[in-house]
């Protein structure tokens, strides 16, 4: 029976060694090729490319060398996408001809594509549907909480911006009420189902349907989203069951065709963590995901995708494509609280970027079916910025999406306070709308000897109750401890409840260290060692 | 490693006055790299088994099928050589149960037949060493799809046979006879298991005769089929 065994091993061995998987070529150029950026491209694509003076006959956009890709087809049992971004192909091939494509003089690398797992984690609470009091105060909290009035009340709706969202199916966004609206002013531009390779998408999961309706959603009361003018790149890229690693490769071939169309914000509720990944891979730089994001953001797209849902889970920490630095990655709050919520992935990234980059509500009232439902997930936080973004960039229009990212950023609640829970925070219309007024000192620094106290000023510190404060804001206290490098050793939110909120002594600090606190919208720092 | 996100009443550094901390980040304490894993060097994990005798019986010891069970509980450590290939070990407490249909023709051990039931059980700690192909060799810090050849071998410290008999004025008497001299008490078998991920379909095959050849008894079945579980 030993002997046995051994030959049934040694079967296994050499029926993998002759097994068909998926794999990923990367050409070294694209010498020979032509290009016609006037034919390829929508006329939108280039007026934005001009506008912005990003290039309209750049290499990463020229199609890959035929030569290249018919030489690579003889060989291969399939080709199953070719990417310009990425100059590269996926093929389906078995182990003794990718050595030989390997050793091929235009190969620069090989890499293997097998199974992986994709990411749409989210919660969805059974409930009598949005008309129960709770879910309308939820509802218009949602929007409420980014300022959204101030962008509804100017009239920025993100007419004239192009939101692609990439997600698993987009089924009844054909019939759903909260569409109505879309549907009507024929805002949905364009559909490809990558997995299928169709036009329909509106079949499928129903994720894509709850996070398109956070961008552009409407009910008769009040706006699910704020983009309600935006116009629509729908395309499915998620399978969800088998042969997964082509998620990703599907997310590119959108962003491609996103690209081509002339997508200005990217919108994508999804993300890859340990069936493929290590942790301390989640640089920006590694996955192909990531790395076409990053591709993505130099075309002048805008690239917004969800921190993760991980925070409870082993993996802990942001997911990929959100590790890539020039993707704007959104993490979740709690409404009840207004801090991080408790799923929402943790930066930063494996490399010490910030991350995430920003928040917004992660438990909000979507469409679902033919209904509006409570939905929790980071998948639910990044449309709403999605949509936040398209108001803002229709308010500047001569921003170029890196403008964007940052004027972002700097409008978020707790600028220029961050950690790596919850980012620069949630982002506020009316900073983006006007210049931010200068917040009154909410507290001191109290030095005596080596003992630091942060105390709060007299007309913030002991409500009683709320009704003594006279307003219904959280009082979350944040403080940061970073090093002299700028990375942050700790980071705490505290709940405000009397006037001496921290009591430190010098010797905990190293040189070099930097304390920030941030309370009700003020900020400041001290720095270590203390000028005597 | 993970965030201590606490709702308590506690100290933060040396405040004077208690706070409630909502939210609090030690990044010292955080170690990225993972130094255990599924995917990583050497992992260890508990497991779990539930399985049915599945292989044909013979005359003279006819089994009831689904009520003859495996059971098994156990640790496992898995050692990574190449990123599709590991190697490990399993120590498991064993349990296996034949339920011996009470027909005419019945001679293990005897052929006296009970009117409620009869059965010999086997339990006892065993170890195993197995080498596991892994399906996806590119996966990330997951065990991902695999499959696992090995051999294992069991000591069935505790051999029971165990009847079950109503008499005629009602009252079930249960006999309980242990020290069983027909049998064998070292067990060795091959076992497969191909699973994705916290479960595996598992498969096993006896190679050791139960009884001692001279009592001349028929074998009891030697496959055992049976899902299992790893905590992790």
């Amino acid at each position: 029976m030993k002997i046995s065994g051994t030959l049934i091993l040694a079967l296994l061995f050499f029926a993998r060694a002759g097994a068909v998987e998926k794999y990923w070529i990367t050409f070294t150029d694209k010498h020979d090729v032509s290009f016609d950026p006037l034919l390829y491209f929508s006329k939108r694509t280039i007026d934005q490319r001009l506008l912005y003076n990003i290039p309209v006959n750049d290499s990463s956009d020229y199609p890959l060398n035929e030569s290249y890709l018919s030489r690579i087809s003889g060989l291969v049992d399939s080709v199953s996408f070719a990417s310009r971004w990425l100059n590269g192909v996926a093929v389906y091939t078995d182990e003794v001809k990718i050595k030989t494509i390997n050793d091929l003089p235009f190969v620069k690398s090989v890499s293997s594509m097998s199974n992986t797992k994709l990411f749409i984690s989210f919660s969805k609470k059974n409930s009598p549907g949005y008309k129960s009091k709770y879910e309308k105060e939820l509802l218009k909290y949602q929007l409420l909480r980014l300022e959204g009035d101030s962008f509804i009340v100017k009239g920025f709706d993100g007419t004239g911006i192009r939101i692609a969202v990439f997600d698993a199916g987009f089924p009844n966004v054909d019939k759903h009420p909260a569409f109505e609206t879309i549907r009507k002013n024929k805002k949905i531009i364009a559909t490809y189902d990558f997995v299928k390779h169709t036009e329909n998408v509106f079949k499928f999961h129903w994720h894509g349907t709850a996070t398109l309706s956070c961008i552009v959603g409407k009910t008769d009361s009040a706006n699910i989203g704020l983009a309600t003018g935006a116009e629509l790149l729908l395309a499915r890229t998620e399978n969800g069951a088998s042969e997964r690693f082509s998620e990703e490769e599907n997310w590119l071939a959108a962003a491609e065709w996103a690209d081509k169309l002339g997508a200005n914000i990217i919108s994508s509720s999804l993300g890859y963590t340990e069936y493929r990944y290590f942790n301390n891979q989640m640089d920006g730089h590694t996955s192909l995901i990531a790395r076409a994001a990053t591709v993505a953001a130099s075309k002048g797209i805008l690239v917004v995708n969800a921190a993760g849902n991980e925070c409870n889970n082993n993996w802990h920490y942001i997911v990929t494509p959100g590790d890539a630095d020039s993707v704007l990655t959104v993490g979740g709050t709690d409404p009840e609280t207004d801090f991080h919520i408790s799923f929402s992935s943790l930066g930063p990234s494996s490399n010490g970027k910030l991350k995430p980059n920003v928040s917004a509500p992660g438990h909000v009232v979507a469409a679902y079916k033919n209904k509006l439902v409570q939905v929790s997930g980071t998948s639910f936080s990044t449309p709403l910025i999605a949509g936040f973004a398209a108001c803002a960039w229709q308010s500047h229009k001569q921003w170029t999406n890196m403008d964007l990212f940052n004027a972002i950023e700097k409008s978020s609640h707790l600028y220029p306070y961050y950690d790596y829970a919850h980012g620069f925070g949630i982002p506020q219309a009316s900073r983006i709308l006007a210049t931010p007024i200068e917040t009154e000192p909410t507290f001191d620094f109290v030095i005596i000897n080596n003992d630091i106290k942060v105390v709060l000023r007299e007309q913030f510190s002991y409500p009683d109750t709320e009704e003594a404060l006279g307003y219904t804001a959280h009082r979350n206290f944040y403080y940061k401890v970073e090093d002299k490098n700028g990375s942050i050793l700790r980071y705490s939110t505290l709940l405000a409840e009397g006037k001496e909120m921290l009591h430190l002594l010098e010797e905990q600090f190293q040189n070099g260290d930097v304390l920030t606190v941030h309370f009700e919208g003020y900020t400041r720092a001290l720095n270590f060692p203390l000028e005597k | 490693m993970k965030t201590r996100f606490i709702i308590i009443f506690v100290f933060c550094f040396a405040s004077v006055q208690s706070q409630t901390v909502l939210l609090d980040v030690d990044r010292k304490q955080e170690q990225r790299r993972p130094e255990s894993g599924p995917n990583t060097k050497t992992f260890s994990h508990a497991f779990f088994r539930l399985g049915a005798v599945a292989s044909g019986d013979f005359e003279g010891a006819r089994i009831a099928y689904g009520s003859s069970l495996n059971l098994a509980v156990g640790a496992r450590k898995k050692y990574k050589i190449t990123r599709a290939i590991s190697a490990g070990y399993d120590l498991e407490i064993n349990y296996t149960d034949y339920k011996l249909l009470q027909r005419k023709g019945k001679i293990l051990p005897d052929t006296i037949l009970f009117n409620k039931s009869e059965r010999l059980d086997f339990a006892g700690p065993g170890l195993g060493f197995f080498t596991r192909i892994n399906f996806d060799p590119q996966r990330g810090n997951t065990l991902g799809g695999y499959l696992d050849i090995g051999i294992a071998g069991l000591w069935n410290a505790s051999i029971k046979r165990i009847t079950k008999n109503k008499l005629p004025d009602g009252t079930l008497v249960k006999t309980v006879l242990k020290n069983l001299t027909y049998v064998n008490d070292i067990d060795a078998k091959l076992i497969a298991r191909i699973g994705k991920n916290h479960f595996s379909l598992y498969a096993s095959y006896r190679l050791t005769e139960y009884f001692k050849p001279s009592f001349n008894y028929p074998d009891l079945p030697r496959v055992v089929i049976g899902i299992e579980a790893a905590a992790f």
